[in-house]
């Protein structure tokens, strides 16, 4: 594993390249993370991914959006078209370390949705995975926001009205990140023709099969998994409690080895 | 001023992993800020609270070094049988000599919430280039290992909380609602205002009737002196909410705060806030509080802050 920056000066982005361990395969994957409170929750489930492809044979790089994780910047510098970009630079950084010309995107949640709308336009880009991805911007929003005012009702939490601010569990969001995850649309900005596309849904507050049938009619090769685990979804307090969904782990795993053997 | 980031691996075998945040501008006679995991969150922090402190803290010419215990974030396993509390203060040192080999400061402050902050108080304890600590939310930190000993404190620990967020809390009034309205589970609440003190109470009974423990508990006033005779910056913190809070006060009872605040010491409660500190005013409230005392008491030679 192999830390680094990468990216023009005035906002380099931190990725972590895991090296292919096991046979290699033609393939590298960039691995896209989720935002806010998601990003912290599924570290750990990412960072074992990327180490199982790696050992599966895959050079793999996790990296941070931009006003995220150990990134430069602060959330009012991101947004849906400066985070595609970051995927872009991504893609080109991965290439230019494992010399590799075709790349699988794996994204999870809001990282998802970015990671198939950058697809859409590639031609260097055959695979992609999508774990509950976004489908409405809007729909995340309202998602995310119930939840924090379930967070405000149960938690030992006192709010300052004369301090109140948009903030969802823990993040504050600038209004002009709001307007624009608001005006997102993933059915209408996604064409992933031809392409091989595994769906995971394991949040049961979207319905991935929407988007599985949107991505068909545009003669994708489309697998949709399925998985029960409501309790990956709440929001909680200690981080000592989230857990890994490990079977979910490995059936993207199974199916990218599948794919690109 | 602005702040130059590298990521770094370091250790036996390049195991761990961190951000060295180095000011354009540093001033070496302040010291530097390592950043330790608040329980298993990675170095980030939780809501990023570690990579603003740190370029917070940069801005005012400080270093720091926040960084993935073994196991931890993006650093690799350990593949000796060194147990954890003795690995993570192995690590806080090998974190010590990176920072002074890259940056040539050799006077270091540990901070952490959780059990980052218990580990910050072990490092002070322990390492003599620590010259400061920033303690959030610990528990246990006062006390040895011994499990009978944690098993008997985290019971009247909890006791404790349970009847202080009750009655006597900023969130009092929440909670009473949530009760009468049937939003908390009465089962939870019979365990939270019961079932805490009668474990207390039991575990009191089986110390009493077991002549040896495994380890003399020594007095935490004193373990707590130790650190601040030896003129370390000790500045613990504690939100309304937090458990550790209730162990301060069962390990120290009413003069903890006094204690706490003796010699080169410093003792804050931030009402209102919970242990990862969720809500955004909170997070603005802790990064305004580190970085006073950090400039207050680390006042350096005034060219980073002159300059910046």
């Amino acid at each position: 594993m192999e830390p680094f920056f990468f990216g023009p000066a005035e906002r380099q982005l931190y990725g972590c390249y895991h090296p292919a361990t096991g046979t290699a395969r033609g393939s590298a994957v960039l691995v896209c993370q989720p935002l806010g409170h998601e990003y912290i929750q599924f570290h750990r489930a990412l960072q074992q991914l990327a180490t199982l492809l790696a050992g599966a044979g895959f050079p793999v790089l996790r990296f941070d959006f931009r006003g995220c994780g150990d990134s430069a910047c602060n959330l009012e510098d991101g947004g849906p078209d400066a985070w595609q970009e970051d995927i872009a630079g991504a893609i080109e950084e991965l290439k230019r370390r494992t010399g590799r010309s075709r790349i699988v995107l794996a994204g999870l949640r809001l990282g998802g949705t970015l990671a198939s709308i950058v697809a859409s336009n590639r031609n260097d880009v055959e695979e992609v995975v999508l774990w509950d991805p976004v489908l409405s911007g809007r729909g995340y929003l309202d998602e995310l926001t119930r939840s924090h005012e379930k967070m405000l009702r149960y938690a030992h939490v006192q709010p300052r009205p004369q301090e109140m601010r948009h903030e969802i569990l823990g993040v504050e969001l600038p209004d002009g990140l709001i307007a624009a995850l608001g005006s997102l649309h993933m059915l209408g900005a996604v064409g992933l023709h031809a392409k091989k596309v595994l769906i995971v849904q394991s949040n049961p507050g979207v319905d991935q099969a929407v988007l599985s049938e949107h991505l068909m009619a545009q003669r994708a090769i489309v697998t949709l998994r399925e998985f029960r685990n409501p309790h990956l979804w709440q929001w909680v307090e200690d981080f000592g409690k989230v857990h890994v969904p490990r079977k979910i782990i490995l059936t993207v795993v199974g199916w990218l080895t599948e794919q690109c053997s | 001023m602005l702040v130059k980031e590298t990521a770094v691996t370091f250790g036996a075998a390049g195991r761990l992993t961190g951000i060295l945040s180095v000011p354009d501008r540093p001033d070496p006679s302040r010291p530097a800020f390592l950043f330790l995991n608040a329980g298993v969150t990675h170095r980030v922090g939780p809501n990023r609270l570690s990579v603003r402190l740190a370029r917070d803290l940069a801005e005012q010419g400080f270093t720091s070094l926040r960084f993935d215990f073994s196991g931890l974030g993006d650093s690799t396993v350990r593949n000796d049988d060194l147990p954890p509390a003795k690995s993570v203060l192995a690590e806080a040192a090998e974190a010590m000599d990176l920072v002074r080999s890259r940056s040539g400061v050799d006077r270091f402050v540990p901070i952490g919430i959780c059990s980052g902050g218990t580990v910050a108080f072990m490092a002070a304890r322990e390492d003599p280039r620590v010259v400061g600590a920033v303690v959030i939310n610990a528990q246990g930190h006062l006390h040895g290992t011994d499990p009978e000993l944690s098993a008997h404190l985290h019971s009247r620990t909890m006791a404790r909380h349970s009847w202080r967020i009750a009655l006597f809390s900023s969130f009092r009034s929440k909670n009473w609602i949530k009760a009468l309205t049937g939003e908390l589970d009465p089962r939870r609440i019979l365990r939270m205002m019961v079932g805490f003190p009668m474990a207390m109470i039991l575990r009191r009974k089986q110390r009493r009737e077991r002549p040896a423990p495994t380890e003399i508990p020594a007095d935490p006033a004193a373990v707590l002196r130790e650190v601040l005779n030896r003129d370390v910056h000790l500045f613990h913190i504690y939100c309304e909410a937090d458990e550790g809070l209730d162990y301060f006060h069962v390990s120290l009872g009413d003069r903890g705060p006094k204690v706490a605040s003796e010699r080169r010491g410093r003792f804050t409660m931030i009402r209102g806030a919970n242990h990862v500190f969720t809500l955004s005013w909170s997070q603005d409230r802790l990064t305004e509080i580190v970085g006073e005392w950090a400039c207050t008491t680390f006042p350096g030679s005034g060219s980073a802050a002159a300059t910046g």
